[in-house]
């Protein structure tokens, strides 16, 4: 037909023939080949045996139990610390809604693709909403970032001022602590699941719980500048990502 | 093809619901199908052993199975899941040296009915897929297929690398 210059576009080449080969056999072939012959087939008996009756997973319970546990652990942080003066009187504060609004943005959509991976199937794509979720978010530190670029004065004492890292160190205290009790209840709901994939759904795991853990210290959090927003929560969510990747694989190996 | 998955999807149900007789014959049609499934990835030797540890997933994992979706690539995928943790398996314990008698028949019949050529080029760009169908469904020479699309070859070259590229991007995600 036609040749490449290249070796390795010519291989990329065979491997797309043999894919639209595969593809267009598997059409148009319907026929059933037999065992080899002399091969043992394994006794399905057996687990027929085992048989019991199973209720079949839910998108909706997952994120059931989880926003459960997220209102949880949110009710405990408001017992254990209290709310803010303006979430209490119910007019809160313009920079807690954006805080909230891009933590719970990531939350769902996170937990959706983490638990919607229970159910595998071929050809499916994981959904996708928590790429733009977490983009929409990102403009949270990096507004923080050009926030702390175009301070007048660099010195460590106005930055110490701006970041305040005693309530920031807090913040991803509390938010790691509720984010523990979250992912455990997304842990136990998927290992009855399928996941295909444990380390991207480790990663969405700890993305999701890592932002609703951060949203339930956000309710007594009385920081409201964009500085300490973007800068401890963004280091609260991207830690327990970070966790969850390196901590949960093996328990969602199957 | 589109009967064969009811047919298994009806099983599935009354698997759940705990009925042994569908059980039975759905754990037989699974074996078959996973048979050939593995036939062509790996050496005859290891694939009564891979469907085997295949089927106890399957027993396992039922409940994940979603009522309203198809079965056969619910079932690919738990396949799939098993063939990897399988080749990480050999791979570590360096056993075994890659066959390459590994032999592929025409199989898959009914996933390739939920990833059919026409459902994944209808994902892909007009022009992508134009060249596609051309060139690797039609026959067409890629100097045929610049004529008939009015792209240059150059081009149609380049649709048809990206195209597949894409389809196959699609074929593995899961």
């Amino acid at each position: 037909m036609y040749k490449y210059a290249r070796p390795q576009l010519a291989s990329a080449w065979r491997y797309h023939n043999n894919v639209v080969n595969v593809l267009s056999k598997n059409m148009t072939d319907n026929q059933v080949s037999p065992a080899p012959s002399g091969a043992r087939p394994f006794d399905v008996s057996v687990l027929a045996d085992d048989i019991a009756p199973v209720t079949p997973m839910r998108l909706r319970t997952g994120l059931m139990l989880t926003a459960l546990m997220s209102i949880i652990a949110t009710v405990a942080v408001a017992l254990a610390m209290g709310v803010r003066e303006d979430v209490a009187a119910l007019s809160p504060d313009r920079m807690f809604m954006i805080r909230a609004g891009a933590l719970l943005m990531i939350g769902v959509a996170a937990a959706v693709a983490a638990l919607s991976t229970a159910t595998p199937r071929i050809g499916r794509p994981t959904p996708k909403a928590w790429k733009w979720a977490l983009m929409l978010a990102g403009l949270l530190p990096l507004g923080a970032l050009i926030s702390l670029l175009n301070a007048p004065s660099h010195d460590a004492q106005s930055l110490q001022a701006k970041l305040d890292p005693q309530y920031g160190l807090e913040c991803l205290r509390i938010s790691a602590l509720c984010a523990l009790g979250i992912a455990a209840v997304m842990v136990l709901w998927l290992r009855r699941g399928a996941p295909t994939s444990p380390e991207r759904t480790a990663w969405l795991i700890g993305l999701a719980a890592g932002a609703f853990g951060a949203s339930a210290y956000s309710v007594y959090c009385p920081a409201t500048t964009l500085v300490y927003i973007g800068t401890w929560y963004s280091l609260a969510v991207a830690m327990c990502a970070v966790a969850g990747r390196i901590i949960l694989p093996p328990l969602l190996r199957w | 093809m589109a009967n064969q998955d009811e047919t298994l999807r009806q099983l599935m149900l009354a698997a759940q619901q705990g009925d042994r007789h569908a059980y039975t014959r759905l754990l037989g049609d699974c074996q078959l199908w996973l048979r050939r499934y593995f036939a062509r990835r790996i050496p005859p030797s290891q694939i009564d052993d891979l469907v085997q540890d295949t089927l106890i997933s399957l027993h396992r994992k039922r409940a994940s199975f979603d009522s309203n979706r198809a079965f056969l690539p619910w079932l690919a995928a738990i396949a799939r899941y098993r063939w990897i943790d399988h080749l990480r398996k050999v791979y570590r314990a360096d056993e075994t040296d890659l066959n390459e008698d590994i032999h592929a028949q025409p199989e898959d019949d009914a996933i390739a009915s939920r990833l059919s050529l026409d459902t994944l080029l209808a994902c892909l760009p007009e022009k992508q897929a134009e060249v596609i169908r051309l060139v690797k469904i039609t026959g067409l020479s890629i100097a045929e297929a610049a004529a008939r699309s009015g792209q240059s070859e150059a081009l149609v070259k380049v649709n048809i690398h990206r195209g597949i590229k894409r389809m196959s991007a699609m074929i593995e995600e899961v």
